[in-house]
């Protein structure tokens, strides 16, 4: 694989084999874009906006799929991936939590009327088992992505990840 | 280049709290039923004694109808011992008081609703839109799920009652809140009498009994506790009968006739005696059956009616007979949910008139007359969940709401015998099917014959896991109505849709037209 050169690299060609944590970053993307295609009808019936964002959102994580197998070694785009990867995580977790401003009424009401320690107010959505199944492979996604960065990219990134969820810890027992 | 240690704790940190926060919703249905009373203090089966629900008494009369006004407002019963626990009641009941009709004789039910303004436990608002299930009303009175009566306002009901002798029901049927509504016991019974049922040697008087189940939970203060399961429904730990748990009847040496209406939210049953002896199956939703059907136990879903006659004389004075539940399956069981209630036999009868099953009870029924021969076409209703929501043919109440209360899923036209299949492609769940103001015959499920129980004029069919049912019914109304799952939190989360007979005549009325009024106008516009 042609490589580009990272900074502090010598001037010369790199070729690299592709690591098994590329090939998971690929299948993760892949499959998380599926999840979202799929679903994406669905939402079209709730409200078209969403649909047309899961279906841009779903053609996006199976292009980044494709780049992957061309540039997982350059840290931009992996850098890329990670950052736009937590900002749908955060979306979704906003949608199951403390909903979504601006958006129609959700077409079901249930964990409203739940009592107990729940920190769902109205407007928080279902969390079925393709939700989970999705949000778990964009946080193994944005592991994996982080796997391949320098160490010093690396580090900065994973402590910006560490404040974003400590601060949604924060946030939940604020609330609770 | 691999992760740290120090770096799988740091990224760990925010996959934590994105993988936990929104699955906290499960952890909240957790902690909801962690709050439910021990089973140490629920009440010990066959220790209370069993009650009839009180029959209504109308406000007024005239040569043609029969007016009744019920009031929905909150109530308090000691269910569990030592706990007075907060229902909502028509006329401070729980069962609601059960009505009874002549065949042809009218009724106009004035349903006020003096519920909270919101619930206080659960903050929802108490809209009741109120059904009489089984009967042949008018769109604009047969408890459009959209057709709100605010807490503070009223509306009048009017039945027409042309229709066979029948066990129907009243019930809450507001959208989205009428697992709630039901719940908290906004139920009760309505007996249409006629002629031929009158004049056949069944039981009747006191020997024919109002049996209305449901299922209870408690929190540790002793106020109900709701639950979604995920929205897969409601299941309580108590079982109750005419609002009272496990009650024990005590019984003469004869046949009484039952009147079983399961008004669950969610719970189904398989019924059974413990002596092992045969019920007799004698009506359905509809009414009286062609001819009387013999079984040891018998399947029912919400919302279905089944007359049942047990014979007492077989066993002697002293004896106790229960009635048990061999629970089908996807539903949740608790320790004593596998009985309902149970009957002492106390002494020889004191009337042993209209003391028999004929042997043919209702041959003319017009519905289970029906050929499938006659049908002008099939329609196909899939039951099924997708993204969480409950749907039927990819459609739902909120589809209805959004095209104005257009969007129907089929329509008939008016006189026109139809098969409907409704399929449950689920192994998950089961749903109990109404369909509003016809009657239809079970033709088969899954290919083969109905159950015995079954040979009787229904509007509820119980549509089991990955089964198709196959139904026949003849459609001579005019206008839309509602069809939909009985588990209530199915309908609530929005297994429901509407359909609409065609009448070359003229358009049917209009569901919501004939809207509710402030209570202020109760006492200047009397019945």
């Amino acid at each position: 694989m042609m490589v580009p050169l990272l900074r502090g690299e010598r001037s010369e060609v790199v070729r690299r084999r592709r690591t098994v944590a590329v090939d998971a970053a690929i299948v993760l993307s892949a499959a998380a874009a599926l999840a979202h295609l799929v679903v994406a009808p669905d939402h079209f019936t709730w409200w078209p906006t969403a649909g047309l964002f899961f279906v841009v959102l779903g053609v996006a994580q199976l292009l980044y799929s494709v780049l992957l197998i061309r540039f997982a070694y350059d840290h931009r785009i992996v850098l890329a991936g990670i950052w736009a990867t937590v900002g749908v995580i955060l979306l979704y977790v906003a949608s199951r939590t403390v909903g979504l401003p601006n958006t129609p009424p959700v077409p079901i009401h249930g964990g409203r009327w739940v009592p107990g320690r729940s920190i769902l107010p109205d407007g928080a959505k279902h969390v079925g088992p393709l939700d989970v199944f999705t949000l778990v492979a964009e946080v193994l996604l944005v592991v994996t992505l982080l796997s391949l960065l320098p160490t010093r990219s690396r580090t900065r990134t994973v402590n910006r990840l560490m404040w974003i969820g400590l601060a949604l810890w924060g946030t939940s027992f604020a609330l609770l | 280049m691999t992760l740290s240690r120090r770096d799988v704790i740091k990224a760990g940190v925010f996959a934590g709290a994105t993988l936990s926060l929104p699955l906290s919703r499960v952890v909240s249905g957790q902690s909801a039923l962690d709050s439910r009373m021990a089973a140490s203090k629920l009440p010990t089966p066959f220790t209370t004694p069993f009650a009839y629900p009180p029959v209504a008494v109308p406000v007024r009369t005239d040569d043609t109808t029969d007016y009744y006004a019920l009031h929905m407002q909150p109530t308090t019963a000691e269910i569990v011992p030592g706990y007075q626990t907060m229902l909502f009641g028509y006329e401070g009941s729980v069962p609601g008081p059960t009505i009874k009709v002549n065949q042809g004789r009218r009724t106009v039910v004035r349903n006020c609703n003096l519920l909270p303004s919101t619930h206080p436990v659960y903050g929802y608002q108490p809209y009741s839109s109120v059904h009489l299930h089984g009967s042949a009303s008018l769109p604009q009175f047969d408890g459009y799920a959209s057709d709100h009566t605010y807490p503070n306002q009223f509306k009048d009901y009017r039945y027409p009652n042309w229709q066979e002798a029948r066990t129907l029901w009243y019930h809450d049927h507001g959208s989205h809140h009428t697992a709630e509504n039901v719940y908290h016991g906004l139920v009760g019974q309505y007996h249409i009498l006629d002629p031929l049922e009158q004049s056949l040697p069944i039981p009747h008087g006191v020997y024919d009994v109002p049996l209305i189940i449901g299922d209870m939970m408690f929190k540790n203060d002793g106020q109900l506790l709701f639950t979604l399961e995920d929205d897969n429904g409601m299941w309580g730990d108590v079982i109750t009968v005419n609002g009272r748990p496990w009650p024990v009847m005590q019984v003469e040496r004869r046949k009484y006739r039952f009147r079983v209406l399961a008004a669950t939210v969610s719970r189904s049953f398989k019924l059974s005696l413990d002596s092992g002896e045969p019920m007799a199956i004698i009506g359905t939703d509809g009414g009286l059956m062609p001819t009387p059907q013999y079984v040891k136990s018998f399947r029912t879903g919400s919302a279905e009616r089944y007359e049942v006659v047990i014979d007492f004389s077989k066993y002697p004075i002293g004896r106790r007979v229960i009635l048990n539940n061999s629970s089908p399956k996807n539903n949740n069981n608790y320790a004593n949910t596998d009985k309902i209630m149970a009957f002492d036999v106390v002494s020889e009868p004191t009337d042993l008139s209209n003391n028999s099953i004929p042997d043919v009870l209702n041959p003319g029924e017009p519905t289970m007359a029906l050929q499938p021969s006659q049908a002008v076409t099939t329609r196909q209703l899939l039951f099924h969940r997708t993204n969480g929501q409950f749907k039927i043919n990819s459609k739902s109440w909120k589809d209805v709401e959004n095209s104005n209360y257009e969007f129907c899923l089929a329509k008939p036209n008016r006189g026109d015998v139809e098969i409907w299949e409704l399929k449950n492609s689920s192994g998950g769940w089961f749903h109990p099917v109404h369909i509003h103001f016809i009657d239809f015959k079970v033709l088969t499920r899954n290919g083969r014959p109905p159950s015995p129980h079954e040979l009787g004029p229904k509007d509820v069919v119980y549509v089991g896991e990955n089964e198709t049912v196959r139904v026949l019914a003849q459609f001579n109304g005019r206008g839309k109505y509602m069809i939909h799952c009985h588990n209530l939190v199915h309908e609530d989360h929005d297994m429901m849709g509407q359909f609409e007979m065609i009448d070359p005549e003229g358009p049917g009325d209009d569901p919501r037209g004939w809207g509710p009024r402030p209570m202020s106008e109760d006492d200047s516009s009397p019945l």
